[in-house]
C-alpha cells in the first residue's frame, strides 16, 4: 500500500504540481486548499497520512496555525511529520515552525526532485520510528 | 529620521529586488523576459487578470501588483499542468501564485537587509479593460517586462514612516535559504 501524503496549499497550481511529482514516485496523494480543510479532512480520516506537505501563507487558517491546532490536538490521530514548501525564507517563520514539529522547509518554487528526495526520507524516518 | 531622498533611495533598491526576482522568476517557468520601466498608469485592453497581495512591516507597508492578460497567465502555466484550456479559477490562481512567489523573493532580500514585512493572500481580478487610479499616497513604480506572449505589468506601492531603513550589509543573506532549495530540521 503506497504511503500517503497530504498536501496544503491555497494554490491549486502548487498543489498539482506537487501531486504529480509524487503520484509519479508512487505515493498515494490527498489535497486540501487551507489549514482549516485539513484539518476537517483529518478529523473525519481513518488514518492519519505519512506526510504532510504545508504552505505558509493561506487563506482561513496559515500553515504556523496549522501546526499549533495540529499539536493541540483533537483529531485523534498520530501526528505526521510536516515539511513546509513555502515562498518564505524568513528564519523567525523557520525557528517558530521549527519550534511546533515541523521537519522541513523547502522555498518556492520548488525543484521536484529535492521535494521527492525531502518527502522520501521524512516518511521513511517516519515508518522507521513508528516500528 | 530618514530624508524624502533616502527614502526614494531604498524604494529604488527594493525595486531593484523585484526586477531580478521577475526576470528570474518568470524565466524560470519558461517566459523569458525583457525588463523596461513602465508606464504610471497602465491600461491593458481585452480580457485581463490582475493580483494583488499586501505586504507590511512596523515601517513600511504596501502592496505588489501584477497585470498582464488571460493569454500571458496561460503562457506562465507550468508545461506539464496544460492538459485543458484553462479556466477562470486557473488563471486567476496561477497569477496569484505567480505574485506570491514574486514578493516572497522581495520579502526574503528585505529580512537580509533587516526588514520582514507580513505578507497577505493574493487577491486576485477577472475582467476586460481592466483600469488602475495612480495612487493617491506613498511611492509607487510600474515596471513591464516583455515577452513573446505579452506584456507583464508589476506595479510596487510603498509607504515608509520616517524610521524606515534598510541595513547597509546583507548579513543574514547567507543564512537564508534560496529559492528551490531544501532544509531539513
Amino acid at each position: 500500500m503506497p504511503a500517503t501524503v497530504m498536501i496544503v496549499d491555497d494554490s491549486q497550481m502548487v498543489r498539482k504540481q506537487v501531486a504529480r511529482t509524487l503520484v509519479a514516485a508512487g505515493f498515494a496523494v490527498i489535497e486540501a486548499q487551507d489549514g482549516a480543510d485539513a484539518l476537517r479532512q483529518l478529523s473525519t480520516a481513518a488514518e492519519a497520512p505519512s506526510l504532510i506537505v504545508l504552505d505558509v501563507n493561506m487563506p482561513n487558517m496559515g500553515g504556523i496555525e496549522f501546526l499549533q491546532s495540529l499539536r493541540g490536538g483533537g483529531q485523534g490521530l498520530a501526528i505526521p511529520p510536516v515539511v513546509m514548501l513555502t515562498t518564505e525564507g524568513d528564519p523567525k517563520l523557520m525557528q517558530e515552525a521549527k519550534s511546533l514539529g515541523a521537519k522541513g522547509w523547502i522555498v518556492k518554487p520548488f525543484r521536484p526532485e529535492m521535494l521527492l528526495a525531502a518527502v522520501q526520507k521524512l516518511t521513511q524516518s517516519a515508518t522507521k520510528s513508528a516500528t | 529620521m530618514r530624508t524624502l531622498v533616502e527614502q526614494a533611495q531604498y524604494f529604488a533598491e527594493i525595486q531593484e529586488y523585484l526586477v531580478k526576482g521577475s526576470l528570474d522568476l518568470f524565466e524560470g517557468y519558461g517566459l523569458p523576459v525583457k525588463h523596461a520601466l513602465g508606464a504610471p498608469s497602465v491600461d491593458i485592453s481585452g480580457p485581463s487578470v490582475m493580483a494583488v497581495i499586501g505586504y507590511a512591516a512596523t515601517t513600511v507597508r504596501g502592496s505588489l501588483l501584477l497585470l498582464t492578460s488571460r493569454a500571458v497567465v496561460a503562457a506562465l502555466q507550468p508545461v506539464e499542468l496544460r492538459d485543458e484550456p484553462p479556466t477562470e479559477g486557473v488563471l486567476r490562481d496561477i497569477l496569484g501564485e505567480f505574485c506570491n512567489m514574486l514578493i516572497g523573493r522581495m520579502k526574503n532580500r528585505l529580512v537580509s537587509r533587516g526588514v520582514a514585512p507580513l505578507l497577505s493572500t493574493p487577491i486576485t481580478i477577472f475582467g476586460d479593460d481592466l483600469k488602475l487610479p495612480v495612487p493617491t499616497s506613498g511611492v509607487s513604480g510600474w515596471q513591464r517586462f516583455s515577452s513573446p506572449a505579452g506584456d507583464i505589468h508589476v506595479r510596487l506601492d510603498a509607504t515608509f514612516e520616517v524610521e524606515f531603513e534598510l541595513s547597509k550589509d546583507e548579513a543574514t543573506a547567507a543564512k537564508l535559504p534560496s529559492e528551490g532549495e531544501t532544509v531539513l530540521f
